[in-house]
């Protein structure tokens, strides 16, 4: 069974809370930064990427733009994950190409239902 | 004795009488000189000038007999006040209506009374020129006539003094206004018609650079940077338009400006008061608040989104433990990450609210007074011990320091976020140095306090960022730290009237140099 679900946050807590709470729906592979999120998806390419919009220096609303704009990407379905929940930040992650925003704090069952609809 | 009534303007009369200011005032010549006068003329021996007041006729002048005053109720006076005319008494023996009065039957052995009603300048009638004998006269219409001129001539003195009143008032109104004008603040320029300056004040010789006469003459416009044709063109009648724009000083320099003109009507003329005021102050107070809303606003976004961080573990592990089964150990781990974020937040909270408390309480959220360095800084080696590295840290305390002026908690906890940095970003085995040394200023003194590290350092981008809150130097900056500490430690410092340098380069490592008042330099020291 291929790999199917990129966590990329840059705090180990909420990586292990969402790899926990998505190990469910399939396989979960984890990235701390960009430059480790383009090697998970070298390796293997997931369907479905829980992107966290600041990544310590790096714009998580960047990689987003990055991966749609690219052919061979594009199709990866991204839900962005924020702790900025105002109405410009999430126009922001509509405009970077999200497939779902979802806010910081979450529900690990309303995360699971979100990455259960990109998967389908 | 038939007593007189008193006139239908009785109270007006008394006022204007008393406006007059002649009541008990001495004598003088320009009154001595027609009662005189009198007396010579028609050959009486008395002759006055007798002003009816509530109770008594009071002589301003009275040439021939002692008495300064007069009841009321006994004097001819007040009957011939209600005359429109000479009032004459040829024998008062002989008359029915004065026979038993004191005066006529008593030591004064008056006969004959003639007097003319004295006018003030609103025709209130105020008093008599009045002329007495010891015998019985006929007194003709050549006499009347006579008497009339000389009183006009009294009357005439009552107008001059009102004139001379009137006068001084508005001499005393003029000089008020000008000296309202000449010490205002704001520039006032009346202009004609066509926005040529008439007149300016000394303010608006200040804010131009030029004296009056070099302003007066010039068109507005010519002072304006901006083309404001509305100024004085269109603008309707009790109407104020303000415009903000550049004024232009003589010299050509500008500055920024309000100005607002008016209309008003001046002896036919249609003519403008300008009033400008220099906006700069105004200005760079708008830019501040606006600049310190941005500050606030950045600062609320990012505590914000500090505040969800620990939040997203704390709800969604708990949530994890509640819904599902997990080994002992996991779900321990779990419990362990709940509680390290819940203790996280706590300090973030704390820390929020001691930054709002330092950023508006001013000094009174310090408690300042003399204090040992030696023993603050001994407290904030006990404060970073726990981080176990108190080893590498060398301190150097010149000695003999005076004391210094602090708030020695507050200090303590500022010096630890420094330390703290210190000690973190540098490797193990390099040395982290607190030096403390007397300063150079002679006036009032100060400690210099400088805390250096071979550390990682900092490039001038995070130099520049590292003392506001939340500022995150690195990406990967220690998860436990609440990116609150150096801003604290700056709020701490500046309510100390201290002052911070930072000198860094990356890979070297930094000092942070702080310069504290002695404890001399306290008001109360």
């Amino acid at each position: 069974m291929p790999e199917s679900i990129l966590v990329v946050d840059d705090q180990p807590e909420l990586r292990l809370l969402i790899r926990l709470t998505l190990q469910t729906l399939g396989k979960v592979a984890v990235a701390g930064s960009g430059a480790e999120m383009m090697e998970r998806i070298a390796a293997a390419r997931p369907r479905v990427i829980v992107l966290d919009v600041s990544l310590g220096g790096e714009s998580g609303l960047e990689l987003c733009r990055a991966l749609k704009d690219d052919p061979a990407t594009c199709d990866i379905r991204i839900l962005l994950l924020s702790a900025f929940v105002q109405e410009a930040d999430v126009a922001a992650g509509k405009a970077a190409g999200a497939d779902d925003y979802m806010a910081k704090p979450f529900s690990p069952r309303d995360l699971q239902d979100a990455v259960a609809a990109l998967l389908v | 004795m038939l007593a007189s009534p008193l006139p239908p303007d009785e109270a007006q009369r008394l006022q204007v009488l008393l406006d007059l200011n002649l009541l008990d005032t001495g004598p003088e010549e320009r009154f001595e000189r027609i009662t005189r006068l009198a007396s010579r003329l028609f050959e009486v021996p008395i002759a006055s000038i007798g002003l009816v007041d509530a109770e008594r006729v009071w002589f301003k002048s009275h040439h021939g007999v002692a008495d300064q005053e007069v009841p009321r109720d006994t004097a001819f006076c007040a009957h011939a006040i209600l005359q429109d005319d000479v009032f004459v008494i040829e024998d008062a023996r002989a008359d029915w209506r004065f026979a038993d009065n004191p005066y006529v039957a008593g030591a004064h052995d008056l006969r004959f009374y003639a007097g003319q009603p004295l006018a003030a300048p609103d025709g209130s009638i105020v008093g008599t020129l009045c002329l007495l004998d010891h015998e019985p006269r006929p007194f003709g219409d050549a006499d009347r006539a006579l008497l009339r001129d000389l009183g006009a001539v009294v009357a005439g003195e009552f107008a001059a003094d009102a004139l001379q009143r009137a006068l001084r008032q508005q001499r005393d109104s003029e000089t008020w206004m000008r000296a309202l004008l000449d010490h205002l603040p704001d520039s006032v320029l009346m202009l004609d018609e066509s926005a040529k300056v008439l007149s300016v004040n000394p303010a608006a010789e200040r804010m131009f650079g030029a004296p009056a006469a070099q302003l007066v003459g010039r068109n507005l416009q010519w002072l304006l940077v901006e083309a404001v044709p509305d100024l004085v063109r269109c603008l309707p009648e009790g109407q104020v338009c303000t415009r903000e724009g550049n004024g232009r000083r003589v010299d050509g320099s500008t500055f920024p400006l309000e100005i607002s003109t008016s209309i008003m009507h001046l002896g036919g003329h249609r003519r403008y008061a300008a009033i400008a005021r220099d906006n700069a102050a105004r200005l760079e107070e708008t830019r501040r608040l606006r600049a310190a809303g941005e500050r606030r606003s950045r600062f609320f976004k990012a505590a914000a989104h500090e505040l969800r961080t620990p939040l997203a573990s704390i709800i969604g592990f708990s949530e994890l433990l509640l819904k599902r089964d997990f080994d002992a150990a996991t779900a321990r781990e779990l419990l362990d990450i709940v509680h390290r974020q819940a203790g996280h937040l706590s300090a973030l909270v704390t820390q929020v609210l001691e930054l709002a408390r330092l950023e508006s309480g001013g000094p009174a959220v310090l408690q300042i007074g003399p204090q040992r360095l030696e023993s603050i800084l001994s407290d904030v080696m006990n404060a970073v011990a726990p981080l176990g590295q108190n080893a590498r840290i060398v301190l150097e305390i010149e000695p003999g320091l005076p004391p210094v002026a602090a708030d020695p908690h507050k200090l303590c906890a500022a010096l630890v976020h420094v330390l703290n940095n210190s000690i973190v970003y540098s490797a193990p085995g390099t040395p982290v140095t607190v030096r403390a040394w007397r300063g150079p200023d002679a006036a009032f003194g100060t400690v210099l306090l400088r805390i250096s590290d071979a550390g990682i350092g900092m490039s001038e981008e995070q130099q520049a960022g590292m003392f506001e809150a939340f500022y995150r130097g690195k990406p990967d900056a220690r998860p436990e730290s609440t990116g609150l500490g150096l801003a604290i430690f700056r709020e701490t410092i500046q309510l100390h009237n201290a002052s911070v340098e930072v000198a860094s380069t990356l890979g070297r490592g930094t000092d942070i140099t702080l310069t504290l008042p002695a404890a001399a330099a306290l008001p109360h020291a």
